[in-house]
């Protein structure tokens, strides 16, 4: 956890500059985004606590690695 | 933390960045998540640190003096371990005391900045495994929750995990083998 921590502090300082431009043009392009067809929602594969007693279900196909 | 604040690790990262430490400050949300834990409140669905950018934890989160604000934010780095003994027990796959990182955007979010979602994860984990760690590049969700050998499902995040609003966000879990202090190694380095 202290490596963690730590070693994301230090990709921070050294890149943290780069990806703020990076979002900022990111953000950029999607204020163009208005009247284009969009997808707003999703369901990801990503499964929640399941209730007790039963599976844990995912919501979409997937992937066996 | 002290490490960073004393300046005996990371030296000259806090003159560049500010860091905001989050913790599970509700544990009920953040261990105990279910519809039938505390339902007659308003977020029993949610854990403050883990779901930050959900509209029913913002008011909560201000309370507690956490201000997001997407314009400044860097990486979200969500931390945690776990005793992991099914994966412990089956050797043969090699997994032992050791931590995996998964970060976004990776496999979901904006196309534009997926490239620097993968390097910052293959950076932080080439880091951690210079340290002895062994870590994973993916988040190792059993495909039968209780069976080490079903193998693992790879997933795109849940959308209430608002990946694609903070832009850049890691996961970090440690677990080691059941064996006496290795877990509380594990999670303290």
């Amino acid at each position: 956890m202290r490596n963690s921590v730590v070693g994301l502090a230090e990709l921070t300082a050294a890149r943290g500059a780069e990806w703020l431009a990076q979002v900022r043009a990111a953000d950029s392009t999607a204020s163009t985004l208005g009247g284009s067809r969009l997808t707003l929602d999703y369901k990801s594969g990503w499964r929640e606590p399941a209730a007790a007693g039963k599976a844990a279900a995912a919501e979409t196909e997937a992937i066996l690695i | 933390m002290r490490e960073l604040l004393s300046r005996t690790a990371g030296p000259g990262s806090l003159e560049k960045i500010s860091l905001l430490f989050v913790p599970a400050f509700n544990a009920d949300g953040h261990e105990r998540v279910g519809r039938w834990n505390r339902p007659n409140q308003n977020g029993p669905k949610y854990g403050l640190a883990n779901d930050a950018r959900e509209p029913q934890s913002q008011p909560r989160l201000r309370q507690g003096g956490y201000a997001g604000n997407a314009g400044d934010a860097g990486p979200d780095q969500h931390l945690g371990s776990a005793d992991m003994r099914g994966f412990a027990r089956d050797r043969r796959r090699g997994l032992r005391a050791g931590r995996f990182h998964s970060s976004g955007p990776v496999n979901q979010g904006d196309p534009q900045l997926r490239a620097s979602g993968v390097r910052l994860r293959d950076e932080l984990i080439e880091k951690l495994a210079q340290q002895g760690s062994l870590p994973l590049p993916f988040y190792p969700d059993l495909f039968e929750t209780d069976n080490p050998r079903s193998g693992f499902v790879l997933t795109v995040y849940s959308p209430r995990f608002s990946t694609g609003y903070f832009r850049s966000a890691t996961a970090s879990r440690s677990w080691s083998r059941p064996t006496p202090g290795s877990l509380t190694r594990s999670a303290c380095r």
